[in-house]
This record gives C-alpha cells, sequence and structure tokens, in this order.
C-alpha cells in the first residue's frame, strides 16, 4: 500500500467565544492515501467540517490551532505563509462545496473562470486554458462543453452547477480532492449521479478523495474508509465495509441503526440517540458520548478512552472496543 | 370513493415567466404545466407519501390544496364537500395545517416562539386550550422545554424548528397534515425523532399525513400508500410495501434503484436514471418520462399513456405496466 | 455616541427657554458682532443678539421641523409602501405610477412652487418636505414588502387563515419598519439642512425665528465683519447630521434580532 498523502496528526482546534474557546477539533487524526477515498461522517456539530477547512488551509478566522498538524508534501500546510497555502489551494489541494453557486463568480462565464483557475499553469495560451477547460467540463460528463462556457452559474440546472464545479476541482489535477456534502443539495437521481460520476473520476485520477459528509448512503457507495466523527473527536475509522459491518463505536452503531434507509422492515418506533451533544466549551473529562451511551460504565465518565486497534486499519475510541 | 381530501383530475397552469414586450400583451403569455390531470385521495387516518424530484410539482400541490395557489382545472375536495371558493378554503385551513420545508423560514422572524404558537387560535377565534400555559403544554406535547417559548425563530436548532411546526401545525387539532420535506437538512438521528414524533401522534389523535418528500427511505419507513410524481403528473401509487417490492413503473423502479446504499456490499455499479427532470416550459410529447426511460419505445414519444388500475388498490401510467407485471412476478415465481 | 449628542439636542429644543442664557430675540445694537466672551458663550450677531441662545432655540425649530417631517413622511411611506407591496397589483402600479411622477419632479423646482403658491413658513415647508419624501420610503418599504411577500412565514400565515390586515400589521410591518427607521434617522440630518438651506434661501422658517438656516444666512451676510459666525452656525449641524447618523447604525444594529446573535457568536 501507498504512502499517505496527507495526514492530519493529533489536531486540535478551537474556536473564540464569549464563553470561552470551543473545542471543534480534538486529536483527530487521519490519513488519506494515493488512489483511495475516504469518507468523513458525523452529524452536525461534530468536527466534520472545522477538519475539511483545515485541509485545504481555509480556517475561519476566529479558529486557533491548539495541538497537531496536517501534513502534506512533507510539512505542516497549516504553518506556512499564507502566499503559499494559496498555491497549495488552486494546485495540490482543491474543494468541492456543498452549494456549486458559491463556488462560482456570478458575473463570469464558466469558461472565463475556468480559464482563471488555470493562472497557475505556465506555458499555456489562453485559447488553450479553455481548450483545457472544455475537455474537463466533457469529462464531468457536460454534454455541450463549449455552450457551457459561455454560461453563468445561474444559468445551469442544479446537477449542471455540481459537475462543474467538480470540472473546477479537477482542472489543475490536485493530488487531494476534498468534498463537503457534495450531493445534500441534490435529488436522489442526481445525487445518485455526481456519486456515480466521482466513482468514475476516480479510476483515472490517482490523487486522494476525501468526501465529508452526514450521509452514510454517500460513504457506502463511495468511499474506501471512514472516519466517524462525534463531538469533535474520531470516534471510529476503518474500512468501509468493516465499520458498516462491524462497528465497534457506539456511536457509529447508533448512527447506522437510526437511518431508515438501514431498514428494510417497517417499525413502529426508529432507534434514536437520546441526549445532547456535550458542551464543546467544557467537555466532558471521560469519554465524550458517556452520556448518550447505551453500554456506559462508570469508567467511561472518568477516564477518557484510548483509540484502540480492533482490527487491521480499525480502530476506536472506546473502552468496550476490544471486547 | 370518498377520501379525508380528494384531488381531482386537477390541472395547474401558471403563466410562464416571460421577457420584455411579450409581458405587456395580455393573454399571449406562454402558459406552463406545473399539475396535470392529477387524482389523489388520502384516507381518514392515512399517511401517504409523495415523492418524486424537484420540479415534479410536489410543492405546488402542497400549496394548491391549502388554497394559497389557485388550480385551473379539477376538483378538490376536504370531507366530502368540493371545495370552491375562499370560503371553503377557510374551513380546510382550520381542518388541514401546512408544515414547509424549511422550518425556520415558515417561522415570522421577530416575533417569539410562543406568540406564534398561539397565532392559529388568533386568527381562527378558537379559545385557547390551556390559557397561558397553551404555548408551554404545546411545546411540551412535541417534547420540547417550555422554555423556547421565549426565543426567535433563529435561535432554534433544525430540529426545534421542525418540533415547533409540528406544534404549530397540531394547534387546532386538525384532520390532515400535509408535511413538505419533514426531515430535509435534518441529522439522521433528529430525522429518526421527527418521524417517531409524527407516527405517534399519528395513532395518539387519528391523524391523517400528507409527507412530500424525496427521501425514500422515509416513505418506506413510515407511509402506508406511496404515490409517485413525475413532470406535475402522477407515474404510480400504491400500498408502499408492494410498490416498493414490486415497483411497475420504470420511473419509480429508477428512484428505488437511485438510492445510496449504506453498506458497500450493495453498490450498484450502473447508473439507474440519466439525465435531468426536464422544464415545464418544454414538456416531452407522449408520455413525459420518454426521455429518460430506458424501456421507452417509439410508442412513449407520441402517445400519452393511460392511468391503468393494475390492481384495485395499485395505479401505473405507463403503456407497458402490464408486461412489466407479468415479468415481475414471473420473476418472483422463479425464486 | 450617537445617542447622546442626538439627545443633547432633544434637551436643548425642549428646554430651550432655561438653557438659553438670554433671549434669542432681544436685539442690543450696541452690542452687534461681539466676539464670544463670558456674558455671549458664542458672541453675537449683527443686531446683538446673543448667538448661543438662537442656536438653542435654533434646535427647536430644527429638530421640529426635521422629526415632524419625516415621522409623518415615514409613517405615510409605510402604509403606501405595505400596500404596494402586498396590496392587489392594479393598486401597486397605481402607486408606482405616482411616486415616479412625484419623483421626477426637480425637488428644488416643486419646493419653490409649493412655497409660492402657499407662502413661506414652517408649516409650508414641513408638508413640502413630507411631499417630497414620500415616494423614497414608499418605494423602500414596498421593495422590502416584495422580498418578503414570497417567504415561507407569510406564506404559512396566509395557510392559517391570517386576514391581510394581520400579515400586514404583524407579520410584515415588524420587519419593514426597523429598516426603515434607520434610514429616517439618518435623514433627519438631510432635513435639517434642507430646513437650512430653504431658511437661507428666505423660504423657509421666516426670521425673526431663529432657525440655524437663519443664523447661517446672517453670518454669510456679515461675513466681512463677523467671521467666525458662519462658523459657530455650523457647527451645530455638523454635530446634530454626525449624532443622528450614528443613531441610525446602532439602531440598525439593536432592531435586528438576528445581528445581535452574530455579535456573540
Amino acid at each position: 500500500m501507498s504512502e499517505a498523502l496527507l495526514k492530519v496528526d493529533d489536531l486540535s482546534i478551537s474556536y473564540a467565544s464569549e464563553e470561552g474557546p470551543v473545542q471543534a477539533l480534538r486529536h483527530a487524526t487521519l490519513e488519506a492515501r494515493a488512489g483511495e477515498a475516504i469518507g468523513i461522517v458525523g452529524e452536525s456539530g461534530c468536527g466534520k467540517s472545522t477538519l475539511a477547512s483545515a485541509l485545504i488551509t481555509l480556517l475561519a478566522g476566529n479558529a486557533r490551532v491548539t495541538s497537531g498538524s496536517v501534513q502534506f508534501g512533507g510539512r505542516d500546510i497549516l504553518s506556512v505563509s499564507e502566499e503559499e497555502k494559496r498555491k497549495l489551494r488552486g494546485r495540490h489541494i482543491a474543494m468541492i462545496f456543498q452549494d456549486p453557486m458559491t463556488s462560482f463568480n456570478p458575473v463570469l462565464t464558466i469558461g472565463e473562470q475556468l480559464v482563471d483557475f488555470q493562472d497557475q499553469r505556465e506555458g499555456l495560451s489562453k485559447p488553450e486554458k479553455r481548450q483545457q477547460a472544455a475537455l474537463m467540463l466533457k469529462r464531468v460528463g457536460i454534454s455541450d462543453p463549449v455552450r457551457c462556457l459561455d454560461r453563468h452559474v445561474h444559468e445551469l440546472s442544479g446537477g449542471m452547477r455540481q459537475r462543474a464545479a467538480i470540472a473546477a476541482a479537477l482542472l489543475m489535477a490536485p493530488q487531494v480532492l476534498v468534498a463537503d456534502e457534495p450531493t445534500t443539495a441534490l435529488d436522489v437521481t442526481m445525487e445518485a449521479q455526481i456519486i456515480h460520476l466521482l466513482r468514475e473520476l476516480r479510476r483515472d485520477y490517482n490523487g486522494a478523495v476525501v468526501i465529508v459528509t452526514h450521509h452514510l448512503g454517500v460513504v457506502g457507495e463511495l468511499c474506501d474508509r471512514v472516519y466517524v466523527m462525534y463531538a469533535g473527536e474520531v470516534v471510529e475509522e476503518g474500512s468501509t465495509d468493516d465499520v458498516y459491518h462491524n462497528p465497534r463505536h457506539p456511536y457509529t452503531q447508533a448512527l447506522i441503526a437510526c437511518d431508515p434507509a438501514n431498514l428494510h422492515e417497517q417499525t413502529p418506533v426508529l432507534p434514536t440517540i437520546p441526549g445532547r451533544l456535550p458542551d464543546l466549551v467544557n467537555p466532558p473529562r471521560g469519554c465524550s458520548f458517556a452520556a448518550r451511551c447505551p453500554r456506559v460504565h462508570e469508567r467511561c465518565r472518568s477516564e477518557g478512552p484510548d483509540y484502540v486497534e480492533v482490527g487491521p486499519r480499525h480502530r476506536a475510541r472506546c473502552h468496550e472496543a476490544r471486547s | 370513493m370518498s377520501g379525508l381530501y380528494d384531488v381531482d383530475n386537477v390541472s395547474l397552469d401558471l403563466a410562464a415567466p416571460s421577457a420584455g414586450l411579450q409581458r405587456l400583451l395580455p393573454g399571449s403569455a406562454p402558459r406552463m404545466t406545473i399539475l396535470s390531470s392529477l387524482s389523489l385521495s388520502i384516507g381518514h387516518g392515512e399517511m401517504l407519501g409523495l415523492v418524486g424530484e424537484s420540479g415534479s410539482g410536489k410543492s405546488t400541490l402542497a400549496r394548491a390544496m391549502m388554497g394559497l395557489v389557485d388550480i385551473t382545472d379539477g376538483k378538490l375536495s376536504f370531507e366530502g364537500r368540493p371545495l370552491k371558493g375562499r370560503a371553503d378554503f377557510v374551513k380546510v385551513r382550520q381542518g388541514a395545517a401546512l408544515m414547509f420545508q424549511d422550518a425556520v423560514a415558515s417561522l415570522s422572524p421577530r416575533r417569539k416562539v410562543a406568540a406564534q404558537l398561539i397565532e392559529p387560535f388568533q386568527i381562527n377565534g378558537v379559545p385557547l386550550p390551556d390559557g397561558d400555559r397553551a404555548p408551554a403544554v404545546m411545546l411540551e406535547r412535541v417534547g420540547l422545554s417550555s422554555s423556547l417559548g421565549q426565543r426567535y425563530p433563529h435561535e432554534l436548532s433544525g430540529g426545534q424548528a421542525r418540533r415547533v411546526s409540528v406544534a404549530r401545525a397540531l394547534a387546532l387539532k386538525p384532520k390532515l397534515v400535509i408535511a413538505d420535506e419533514p426531515t430535509a437538512g435534518l441529522d439522521v438521528s433528529v430525522q429518526a425523532e421527527i418521524l417517531n414524533l409524527m407516527t405517534g401522534l399519528r395513532s395518539d389523535m387519528g391523524l391523517s399525513f400528507l409527507i412530500i418528500t424525496h427521501n425514500l427511505a422515509v416513505v418506506r419507513h413510515v407511509t402506508d400508500r406511496v404515490a409517485v410524481l413525475y413532470l406535475g403528473r402522477m407515474a404510480e401509487w400504491g400500498p408502499t410495501r408492494e410498490v416498493f417490492a414490486r415497483p411497475y413503473h420504470p420511473y419509480t423502479r429508477s428512484l428505488i434503484a437511485a438510492e445510496p446504499q449504506a453498506d458497500p456490499r450493495k453498490r450498484r455499479p450502473d447508473l439507474a436514471l440519466k439525465g435531468e427532470i426536464p422544464s415545464v416550459l418544454a414538456r416531452p410529447s407522449g408520455c413525459e418520462f420518454h426521455t429518460r426511460c430506458p424501456i421507452a419505445r417509439p410508442r412513449c414519444a407520441v402517445e400519452e399513456p393511460e392511468s391503468n388500475m393494475i390492481t384495485p388498490d395499485r395505479m401505473v401510467r405507463c403503456h407497458f405496466a402490464e408486461e412489466t407485471r407479468i415479468e415481475t412476478q414471473g420473476g418472483n415465481h422463479g425464486t | 455616541m450617537g445617542g447622546a449628542i442626538v439627545l443633547t439636542f432633544v434637551v436643548m429644543a425642549l428646554f430651550a427657554p432655561w438653557l438659553a442664557p438670554h433671549d434669542p430675540f432681544k436685539i442690543d445694537v450696541m452690542h452687534k458682532f461681539a466676539s464670544p466672551s463670558l456674558a455671549h458663550w458664542a458672541g453675537t450677531d449683527q443686531l446683538g443678539r446673543d448667538l448661543l441662545s438662537r442656536i438653542i432655540y435654533g434646535a427647536r425649530t430644527a429638530l421640529g421641523v426635521a422629526i415632524t417631517a419625516t415621522g409623518i413622511a415615514g409613517l405615510a411611506g409605510i402604509l403606501l409602501g405595505l400596500v404596494a407591496g402586498y396590496g392587489p397589483r392594479w393598486l401597486d402600479s397605481l402607486l408606482i405610477l405616482c411616486f415616479d411622477s412625484m419623483t421626477s419632479l426637480p425637488m428644488i423646482m416643486f419646493a419653490l412652487a409649493v412655497i409660492t403658491v402657499l407662502g413661506p413658513s414652517t408649516a409650508t415647508l414641513i408638508l413640502v418636505i413630507i411631499l417630497v419624501s414620500i415616494p423614497g420610503y414608499a418605494r423602500f418599504i414596498r421593495a422590502q414588502t416584495l422580498s418578503l411577500v414570497r417567504s415561507d412565514f407569510i406564506l404559512a400565515e396566509q395557510a392559517m387563515n391570517a386576514s391581510t390586515a394581520r400579515i400586514i400589521l404583524l407579520h410584515l410591518l415588524p420587519n419593514v419598519a426597523g429598516q426603515l427607521l434607520v434610514v429616517l434617522s439618518m435623514d433627519v440630518p438631510v432635513v435639517i439642512m434642507l430646513e437650512a438651506g430653504l431658511s437661507y434661501l428666505s423660504l423657509g422658517v421666516k426670521p425673526p425665528t431663529p432657525s440655524w438656516g437663519n443664523i447661517l444666512y446672517d453670518g454669510y451676510v456679515s461675513l466681512r465683519q463677523s467671521p467666525g459666525m458662519v462658523i459657530i452656525a455650523g457647527i451645530p449641524l455638523i454635530l446634530a447630521t454626525l449624532g443622528f447618523t450614528f443613531l441610525g447604525e446602532a439602531l440598525r444594529d439593536a432592531l435586528d434580532p438576528r445581528l445581535q446573535m452574530r455579535t456573540l457568536t
């Protein structure tokens, strides 16, 4: 297996607030290898968006890295200069957003922007860059790429917009592609098409793909490995198959159980996860899931669990994970 | 047959957005058909699911049923009484409630939650059931703390706002709740809570629900019957369990196949449905689904299919429904 | 900050008879063009009247005219704007036609015409300002209303049988009035300037009533003898403009519950 392209090591990030620092991400560890698609899954407030913005070095103004690093190309990309971050983002790490409207400037045509995105590519004339853009649009399944180049973003349908956004992200052949909820704003049929497209693109794209989503279905369809997050921590990681069929963290188990998509018989009451997220200004001393865990022990409340190996490349942050 | 709410052969046209001089010439503006010869019946105590992609006319139907948009043709009736004018809809709005897709946006931004909860009583001249405690009682009924009444809508989480809109929908003890995408944008665990709340209320209060959604998992789990809408026309309807087990319309089959699977072992390598739903301004001839249909034949482009009652409780609008039915049952027979 | 300045002016206007050290009308030709002194803090004008007292009494005129005019214009604007935005289409078209024809008249010409017909007086001045400002406010409210009419919470109200009056008063008004209040408070100084300007042209408040415009005019006429007068008369205008603008900005932040949230998080 190849070396990790992108490596998050013990990363903690907090946001300044009036009540004190909100510890949105705590000691997260993650790696993405070339040719691998990983999923980061969790519910709102779990820290997945913070992690994603750290991966593309686009942290909010009030965010502070309190420990750890994001390693890419042999250095910590969170501590390089703004100028270098910008270069990284254009060329090596690209992002697809949930709302493709926001990734395009409404007053410029798609073509103008796709040419602009290639400004770091030297030795290519403008018509050649336009040619490249058309090729990429064709690659993402836009049937009339030349006409699409002359359109504005609002003239495209929802599915087309997301395809164009994917084209924009892949234009510079980045080594890491981060997709934040790439299908959440779409219908089922469009979602299936975008999933299909991303899966196809993966075949000849040798970089790493990071999918951030709250939807287990997207992970199941697209990812080789999955990281499950809860209250700012990565609570479980493993191959998608292992995590779905043999989840070891009680939160992962609960998350899978309460999705009606996983039930094939009607039941009068769906399983839920009772209780609330812990306060991230004062995270609990013990396990962060203790207050909602069906199998909680005395020890869970006082002592934070280690991140233990439960199988090959399968780890879980739970005292009970091994049993 | 008379259900709680009957939609009978309803069509709805709107003036197409036109540009420039065209707008100044009355009557010349092109019309676009949003709903076309749509029939649907919601039974007493029934939970009916309405599915389809965005642009299929689901939300428009919900608004037409509440009298918020006028239908062009056909008949709506509530509790057996045909709805003809404004006065009839005043009664509908007392006996049926509409929950919007964006729960936060459906609450007035500058009024506190408590004030908004008692609006249905004030507007319709109904005395408050619990006096000053009414908002608190209503909030507690949907599992929220009564202190939430003092908040503004933007201070609620997605799940809380959804519960508030359930509470307000239930205020006048309606017989029918029309819920437009009741779980859109919610986390799965919160989604499960909202669905449990709705199914619980249904059995406690004998409510009927029309659940409009594009989330098939939700429909499959909570509804008794499901109706599939495509471009303003009904493609198929029938008991949920049967439709999911044996979908007869190729569109229904594609929708079910398009659902992402959390289990990586169930990945589907092929793509169920290509292309996008056509614009209502360029409605395809014949069967409107033929442009994307995997089994389309020349006939589909010219001839509109009839509504075909395959069994007394199943309708399919497809030229080849009968063939599909024999095929799928033959298949079942073989296994 | 803005509030404090505005409050100072309001206090000045309300308690002018007690605050003013001298009678603003008392002519004392022996002491004309006096420089600021202990007896006359801001000096005296060409007739020997105490300038500070005239400025204090001028605040009465300025605020009286400005607040009455913007207040009435604002109320009328809200009413017409809501009706245009939420009412039937034909009424909207009719109102828009009226607003457009109003705004197409050059403002000064219109003011001169009205004043010529009715004669210069404080009441005429207020009327002119009201007529000139209504179309702008109404258009502003109409635009705000139109952006809300299609929103879910208005549809939700309709789905609960809410009457048009209820929707306008309880749901549209609170959402548009805050914005207008901001605009209004920022317009008060504009109106004060307008009053000063028209009074300066002898088309507004008639002398000897003290108004900031009249004082400015007197100062201008006597520029040679006493250059300080113009400056002293200009200071309250500048302060009032700043004060009301700051107040408007503070109001905008305070009135929007969503903005309050944003500052917290």
